[in-house]
């Protein structure tokens, strides 16, 4: 009797008989065929990959699976060569070293697979849910939870929160304060800045109309702090802001209907935008214009991640339904990537996710090298953490597609191990001559090069929308040395990390070489040896050639890839608290000395100015006002809302033709304008859409090897040059008894000896600065930072941002110049200010340089009925007069609530 | 050129040489006429025979190169017992450089290591010809090594470059030779004599041996198939043509074949008589003749009751291989094969077995001084082995060197004159290294004969006069190192007529020849039953086994399931088979002709041109294509247009000149003297086959059809990219439209 197979059985199991097949030919053409014809099937797959990448249809499926199956076929093909093959046992200490290279390209080889399963079909044009009717709409808790970030960062976040189109009265926003818990305020080393926070940031929930929350202790950091807002708010849903997260107003718009579609809907991810580049991008801004670092995640791999129904929870800019959250108790803080924890357990539970690619907040990347990788090593320890608890691959209630995505995601963070593994096998041959790689120069040309090369035109196909080429293997380099020990130390001890804030906002007067740069110093100096001694094993050893030239090239590789890497290590000048923007659109410009209004061309925007190219038939004079009308409809938004500025011209740049203008124009806020201002620069989603995609586009391959390799060298040069001179000084100065400082101009010098007109090129703004600014500039303001100044309050007031200005303009303003004159004028600074009384009221440096009279026991109350915002001094002394045992509730003015730690009230 | 005469028996150097005798005066001319012609009368029975033997043919290079400050070469002088050598003059060609010095420099001639010549190298006459009379009692019947040692000097002062490049003496194979008169001894009447007396491998230059069948009937023709097959495997490598006739052909070995019936009646009128036979029965003569009886010569009885019992003696004829039994006959009542197993063969290598050196004739071997002489390690892999990319065979050395050796020494490896490893050899103090691991590709080895070759290059310190102080320099490889050849799949594309020429594949991948059949168009033809024993024999030495399972068959080829070699003329070959060939020969013919040659292996060109004609005369055919009644089974053809030609054809095969030309699945062999000119193609259809089993027909048609291989593969790609698609995009609707949007229609 026939078996009938149903049909759907039958599709699924097609799939499988089609991989056994294709498996059974890799193995059949490795045992039967020629290295000739291996290297003829290589090449030619390689070309056909190259040539079907440039066609448009190739990026779609059914025929972008074509392709990724190409690539497929090819790793597979050099991965069965490789493991029936090249494995050749010759010693112990080569078979350890070959075992452990052979386990980071499988480690390779699985992310790889991994990655072209995860992005098969990413999940683009989702259609956006509206709710049919207002009156459907949920009430939404908003929480931003704040450790120490300043008060600046917080305020804009708050403001563009209110600014959100949602029924006001459907909408609460807390303020979840983790820097002013009653347990920081006991504490006598945290007492008074924790009293200062708690009481500034209350008197700016009440100003702003919003809730303040703080809890009595700091326990399991972010994630204990938002479950105690949970637990304080009864809305349906919960919208998850970090502090720097400014969110548009459309956020809740386009998220809260897919809430109303679907009941078992838990999370609405949105992807994080960031105005500011991280130091990486920052210091390889040179190569053009790069994609930000995590572009690639919030534009291909989590519309991929959507498309498995595994887009989790990235602690930000995210809806989520309160009701599910509980079902798991809230946030998860058994790791500390407490969201992707979180976002598992309830995909584990069968509930949904969903992933708007669309960005709706606007954040800060770390400004600094250290902030930069205790972030990264935060995240690869949490994924880490819940790769090794949680074993997503196993785990129960995922499907098989989740427990893959989980698994990439996780699996991923082991890079640094395996990128440790490459860039010290080649030398382990060349310098201590152990076997760990054997091929010979025919199957390093059938196999090996095909493969590197398929594996860069794969990882272009998919990721080229978000990442330039090799972009990727500088940001791995870059962590993988870092990211090692934190790894290793997980894997020992898996409940042994604790969860490090990454702050936000930092600020950099100086050019600096990082100190985590002496790794890739190392890294050089070791492969030029290696280098060395390729050239004399290249004549010494002739049987040993090919390996030779193989590890040679590979070292040579690693050696460009470290130099470029170094190149990334240097700390920029960032003295802006408020990135400028790179937009476009058109803005009306009226002048009122000429009684003359035209439209503008806007450059760039920020909290404190507008740029703007203008041509004006008169002459223009710089501190000129003009009034400012903006639209966010010529910013791409629909919503058509005018926005009035009134503003002063700071710098001038005639262009070109006459009466063609470049300007960058302070604009002058009062509160209500700067609330306006706010809502202008943050609160429009479609500018952000169009600043990623102005980013995508790539220089090409040749281009961008060559602006690297510049880079690096540049880099390698200047760390080198510093690291002379950080040793030297102390040397010099023992030697000598002078005050030695480094020659202000050493390092223009030898950059300029070395790359000539290249620096020129090289040198472009940070990406947000309207002009491009010389080198001589750069170094000239560079030597001004140099000189230690007091006074600088790490979060300045909108006030005060108003009257920060562009330190790049070559005219700035009196009150910059006035400002930076007052740390010339003191040779010691803390100290001798504060014995000589010389106290500026409203001046952090002072009010820090205030010795402290009498500490005080903590005191057990916290909130007072009635606190005003008022000077320092003032403010001090509430809890001394007034201490209460027990935590209470109080209405604070306006619409506002300060709410603080209270079980009782649930 | 200068010719030079040493006598060694009073070592006295002439100008004239030894074979041209004068006689002595004038005087004693008649008395001496009178006295050889009496001699010759006595002697005529006797008379003694003279044979030149190129050296060419006793080794297979066709120069010696002696370099160096010392040298050595050898090579072996047959001596079979049935000579009794009379005198060897040895023909001597060599040229020595110009730069020695003559009085230090000199050749030494060596018969089986002891000095019978030597001469000087004389600078101002390097290139010279020398007769050297051997003496005949120091050739012992076996193989007699001579040897060749030269001192070459090049200055006298101060310390010598040993290996300086002005010193050498190159000796020519192609104009030296060997001079013997011998006289036949008589054949020993015992039946051990089949192997070290009658059919022995040193006879030179050929042997040829006649064969006497009871009729031509399958059954008898088999037998005489395995009889010459015994005859050529006792031969070993030595050519041996086979004649057949119905009567004793004088002059050479006989063998008649038949049941006790017949060889009675055969015998009776020669007076000779079988003893009792029970089962098989095997007797040696003297071969008779019209005279009475060639005691010079034998004649070979292979007898039983029945065919069953003929067969056994010729079993037992075929394997008796030293001196016993002591008797002129015998009777066999059983005989009992070891197990055979497939691809076994002269040297064949196994898959995955372990062989040390002193099985592959490989002894322990000490390498030593700055000059050593290499030793290969030759073995054989089977004919239709595929050769697998990327796998290696596993050689383990045991060596030891000497010390004070400079640190450049080395010993390489090297696999059919390719360099695979080397070994360094850096430890100043000497070493004895076991089981050094050197894995060889297998992409360097190939099909049938292959050679590892040892090679030290040993060098002194180059400290002033070190160079007469080489003694240290040495390499000793012990004979327990192995070689492991992993496994192969057997698998191969035909028509490879190369193959039947190395080892008789594809008729001997069971080297019994088990699975082959000869089929005789015409079997009364004693010409066309010759060619098919000289193919048989053939094919037993190359293959070095005897083909004790191959048949003869008459009948239709319809039925036969394995391989098939057709011997027949033009005229009697069956249309089918015609049709099939690379000519398409049937009533016209489709003769291809090539209009640019590919290639070796690769197909020509060709153009057709379809006629009416034949091959003529002095022309036989050589084709193989796929047989069309069995899938991958081969029939391979032997043909002339008249027998005399097809007889002329299987004795031109038996030429190494002609077996090097042959190729491809159609091979016209021209029997033009002095030379056999040979014209090799691959003109026909392309078919393969192997070990059934070890390569699946899948496996086999994408090796045979790489496109098709890629066209899969492309095929597969597209397959599963739509497949996979099919199942996503049913999944992304879901997903796109949200979950609950998906199931709300279903509970309505």
């Amino acid at each position: 009797m026939p078996i009938k197979i149903p049909l759907h059985e039958l599709q699924k199991w097609l799939p499988l008989a089609f991989i056994a097949a294709l498996l059974y030919l890799v193995l059949f053409a490795q045992n039967y065929f020629d290295a000739t014809s291996q290297g003829a099937a290589g090449w030619g797959c390689l070309l056909l990959m190259i040539v079907l990448h440039k066609l448009r249809i190739f990026q779609r499926p059914p025929w972008r699976l074509v392709f990724m199956l190409l690539a497929g076929y090819m790793a597979i093909r050099y991965f069965s060569w490789r493991s029936l093959q090249s494995l050749i046992y010759t010693g112990p200490l080569d078979f350890i070293g070959m075992a452990l290279l052979y386990l980071a390209e499988a480690y390779g080889l699985i992310l790889l697979f991994l990655g072209m399963f995860v992005n098969l079909w990413p999940l683009t044009g989702r259609p956006t849910i509206l709710p049919k009717d207002a009156t459907d709409l949920p009430v939404v808790d908003v929480f931003i939870p704040t450790y120490n970030e300043s008060d600046d960062i917080i305020r804009i976040t708050v403001i563009a929160a209110t600014q959100m189109e949602y029924p006001k009265d459907r909408l609460r926003i807390h303020i979840c304060d983790d820097g002013g818990t009653l347990s920081k305020r006991a504490q006598p080393e945290s007492m008074e800045a924790a009293w200062d926070r708690h009481l500034r940031l209350r008197q700016m929930a009440k100003e702003l109309g919003v809730n303040y929350i703080t809890r009595e202790t700091n326990l399991n950091a972010k994630a204990g702090n938002l479950n105690h807002a949970l637990n304080h708010t009864d809305g349906e849903l919960v919208l998850a802001l970090d502090c720097d997260h400014v969110p548009t107003t459309n956020m809740l718009q386009r998220t809260v209907g897919y809430f109303l579609a679907d009941p078992k809907l838990f999370l609405v991810q949105t992807p994080h935008f960031f105005i500011n580049p991280t130091p990486v991008e920052k210091n390889l801004v040179g190569v053009g214009n790069p994609n930000g670092e995590n572009d690639m995640f919030y534009r291909t791999i989590h519309p991929a991640l959507d498309f498995w129904n595994a887009s989790y929870f990235c602690g930000s800019a995210a809806v989520l339904r309160l009701s599910h959250l509980m079902e798991v108790g809230g946030i998860c803080g058994k790791t500390i990537t407490e969201d992707a924890e979180t976002a598992f357990l309830l995909h584990s539970k069968g509930y949904n996710s969903i992933y708007v690619e669309q960005p709706m907040v606007c954040g800060l990347s770390p400004e600094s090298y250290d902030d930069y990788v205790l972030q990264r090593t935060r995240w690869a320890q949490g994924m880490l953490q819940m790769f090794i608890m949680n074993n997503p691959l196993f785990a129960r209630g995922l499907s098989w597609p989740q427990r893959i995505c989980y698994f990439n995601s996780c699996f991923f963070w082991f890079f640094g191990l395996a990128r440790f593994f490459y860039f010290i096998a080649p030398a382990l041959f060349l310098i201590f001559g152990l076997k760990i790689y054997h091929a010979s120069g025919g199957q390093v040309v059938a196999y090996i090069l095909p493969y590197v090369l398929s594996v860069l035109v794969i990882m272009d196909f998919l990721y080229s929308k978000a990442r330039q080429p090799f972009f990727s293997e500088i940001y791995e380099s870059v962590q993988a040395m870092f990211l090692l020990p934190a790894v290793i130390s997980v894997c020992l001890n898996p409940h042994k990390p604790t969860f490090k804030v990454t702050p936000k906002g930092h600020t950099h007067a100086n050019v600096s070489l990082n100190p985590l740069a002496l790794t890739f110093l190392i890294i050089i100096v070791v492969n030029v040896i290696a280098l060395v001694l390729a050239g004399i094993k290249w004549f010494e050893d002739p049987l040993l050639r090919e390996v030779t030239l193989v590890t040679g090239a590979w070292c040579l590789y690693n050696f460009y890839l470290a130099m470029v890497t170094l190149g990334a290590f240097w700390e920029r000048k960032q003295i802006r608290h408020f990135h400028r923007i790179n937009v476009s659109g058109e803005i009306d410009i009226t002048f009122p000395r000429l009684n003359y209004t035209t439209k503008a061309s806007l450059t760039d925007i920020s909290l404190t100015g507008i740029g703007f190219k203008v041509q004006v038939p008169y002459p223009l004079v710089s501190q000129e006002r003009v009034f400012i009308d903006a639209r966010h409809s010529d910013a791409f938004d629909m919503r058509g809302q005018d926005f009035h500025f009134e503003a002063k011209i700071m710098r001038l740049f005639p262009q070109g033709e006459e009466g063609n203008y470049v300007c960058g124009s302070e604009l002058m806020l009062n509160r209500e304008k700067y609330i306006e201002a706010v809502n202008y620069v943050y609160g429009d989603s479609e500018r952000w859409l169009e600043l990623w995609d102005k980013k995508s586009t790539s220089k090409g391959v040749p281009k961008m090897l060559w602006y690297f390799f510049v880079t690096g060298l540049k880099g390698t040069v200047r760390s080198a040059v510093m690291l002379f001179a950080q040793v030297s000084t102390p040397i010099l100065k023992s030697l000598k008894g002078i005050n030695f400082r480094l020659p202000s101009d050493l390092r223009k010098i030898s950059l300029h000896s070395l790359f000539g007109q290249h620096m020129e090129e090289l040198q472009v703004d940070t990406g947000h600065g309207l002009l491009l600014v010389k080198n001589t500039l750069l170094d000239a303001q560079a030597n001004r930072r140099k000189i230690p100044r007091i006074g600088r309050s790490p979060a300045k007031s909108p006030i005060a941002a108003n009257a920060e200005m562009d330190v790049k303009s070559n005219q700035p303003s009196s009150k910059v110049l006035n400002r930076r004159k007052i740390p010339r004028l003191v040779p010691k600074p803390a100290i001798a200010a504060g014995a000589k009384g010389d106290m500026q009221p409203g001046k952090m440096v002072n009010r820090r340089k205030i010795p402290r009279i009498s500490p005080r026991p903590a005191p057990k109350a916290d909130v007072v009925v009635g606190a005003k915002p008022g000077k320092m001094a003032n403010r001090r002394k509430i809890p001394r007069i007034s201490p209460k045992p027990t935590v209470g509730t109080v209405a604070g003015e306006g619409a506002g609530n300060n709410v603080e730690s209270d079980k009782k009230k649930k | 050129m200068m010719r030079l005469h040493l006598d060694t028996d009073n070592s006295r150097t002439a100008t004239t040489s030894a074979w041209q005798r004068q006689t002595s005066g004038r005087k004693n001319r008649t008395r001496f006429l009178l006295g050889c012609l009496l001699g010759l009368l006595i002697s005529l029975p006797a008379m003694a025979e003279e044979i030149l033997i190129p050296l060419q043919k006793l080794t297979p290079h066709s120069l010696i190169k002696l370099k160096c400050i010392g040298d050595t070469a050898s090579l072996e002088i047959p001596v079979s017992d049935r000579w009794n050598v009379k005198k060897v003059t040895l023909n001597l060609h060599y040229i020595s450089s110009i730069s020695m010095i003559g009085d230090l420099s000199q050749l030494v001639i060596k018969i089986n290591d002891v000095p019978i010549a030597q001469v000087k190298l004389n600078p101002l006459m390097p290139d010279a010809l020398l007769a050297v009379n051997i003496p005949p009692q120091y050739l012992k019947p076996g193989y007699n090594k001579l040897g060749f040692t030269v001192a070459q000097r090049y200055s006298t002062t101060g310390c010598e470059n040993p290996c300086s490049p002005g010193l050498w003496t190159d000796i020519s194979m192609q104009d030296s030779s060997l001079q013997v008169e011998y006289e036949l001894n008589p054949v020993p009447l015992k039946l051990s004599s089949i192997a070290k007396f009658l059919f022995d491998p040193k006879t030179y230059p050929e042997a040829h041996v006649n064969l006497i069948t009871e009729d031509r009937s399958a059954e008898n023709l088999t037998l005489a198939a395995i009889t010459a097959s015994g005859v050529a495997r006792h031969y070993d490598y030595r050519k041996v043509t086979f004649g057949v006739t119905q009567q004793i052909k004088p002059g050479v070995d006989n063998i008649v074949i038949g049941r006790t019936a017949f060889m009675q009646q055969f015998l009776g009128p020669y007076q000779l008589s079988l003893g009792t036979v029970k089962g098989g029965y095997l007797k040696v003569f003297p071969l008779p003749d019209a005279d009475g009886a060639d005691n010079t010569h034998a004649l070979v009885v292979v007898s039983g009751e029945n065919f069953d019992h003929v067969k056994m003696a010729a079993l037992t004829f075929t394997n008796i291989s030293f001196a016993y039994p002591g008797t002129q006959e015998l009777n066999a009542f059983e005989f009992r094969m070891p197990e055979v197993a497939s691809y076994g063969g002269r040297d064949v290598l196994a898959a995955n077995k372990v062989y040390d050196f002193k099985t592959l004739n490989y002894p322990t071997t000490t390498f030593q001084g700055i000059n050593p002489v290499v030793k290969d390690l030759s073995f054989r892999l089977p004919a239709d082995m595929l050769v697998l990319q990327n796998r290696f065979a596993k050689l383990t050395l045991n060596f030891a060197y000497g010390s004070g050796m400079r640190e450049s020494s080395a010993m390489h490896v090297v696999v059919n004159g390719i360099a695979a490893r080397a070994i360094w050899l850096n430890d100043k103090n000497g070493h004895v290294l076991q089981n050094y691991q050197i894995d060889l590709p297998t992409y360097l080895f190939k099909p049938g004969s292959n050679v590892i070759s040892l090679t030290p290059e040993l060098h002194p310190e180059l400290k002033e006069c070190d160079f007469t102080l080489m003694s240290n320099l040495f390499v000793s490889i012990f004979d327990n190192s192995t070689l492991i050849f992993p496994d192969m799949p057997h698998f191969v594309e035909l028509p490879k007529l190369e193959l039947l020429m190395l080892n008789g594949f594809p008729f001997t991948r069971w080297p019994d020849g088990y699975d082959s059949l000869i089929y005789l168009t015409d079997p009364s033809s004693n010409e066309a039953v010759a060619a098919a024993l000289n193919l048989v024999g053939l094919m037993t030495q190359k293959n070095g086994f005897p083909l004790l399972n191959v048949r003869v068959g008459l009948q239709s080829l319809e039925k036969w399931k394995g391989d098939v070699i057709v011997i027949g003329d033009q005229r009697t070959m069956p249309d089918t088979l015609k049709a099939n060939s690379p000519l398409h020969t049937s009533k016209t013919s489709l003769i291809p002709y090539p209009v640019v040659r590919g290639w070796q292996n690769e197909t020509a060109t060709l153009a057709h041109s379809r006629q009416m004609s034949a091959l003529g005369e002095g022309s036989g055919l050589l084709m193989q294509f796929e047989s069309p009644y069995q899938v991958g089974r081969t029939i391979t053809t032997l043909s002339a247009d008249d027998p005399a030609d097809l007889l002329r054809l299987g004795e031109a095969l038996l030429d190494p000149e002609v077996q090097g030309q042959i190729y491809g699945d159609m091979v016209l062999v021209e029997m033009t003297q002095p030379k056999f000119r040979v014209t090799s193609m691959l003109v026909g259809k392309t078919y393969a086959t192997g070990k059934q089993g070890d390569v699946s027909w899948i496996n086999s048609f994408l090796y045979s059809y790489p496109y098709a291989y890629y066209a899969l593969l492309g095929l597969l790609i597209l397959g599963l990219a739509f497949a996979i698609y099919v199942l996503l995009k049913r999944y992304r609707a879901t997903r796109k439209l949200g979950e609950a949007q998906k199931k709300e229609p279903k509970k309505e």
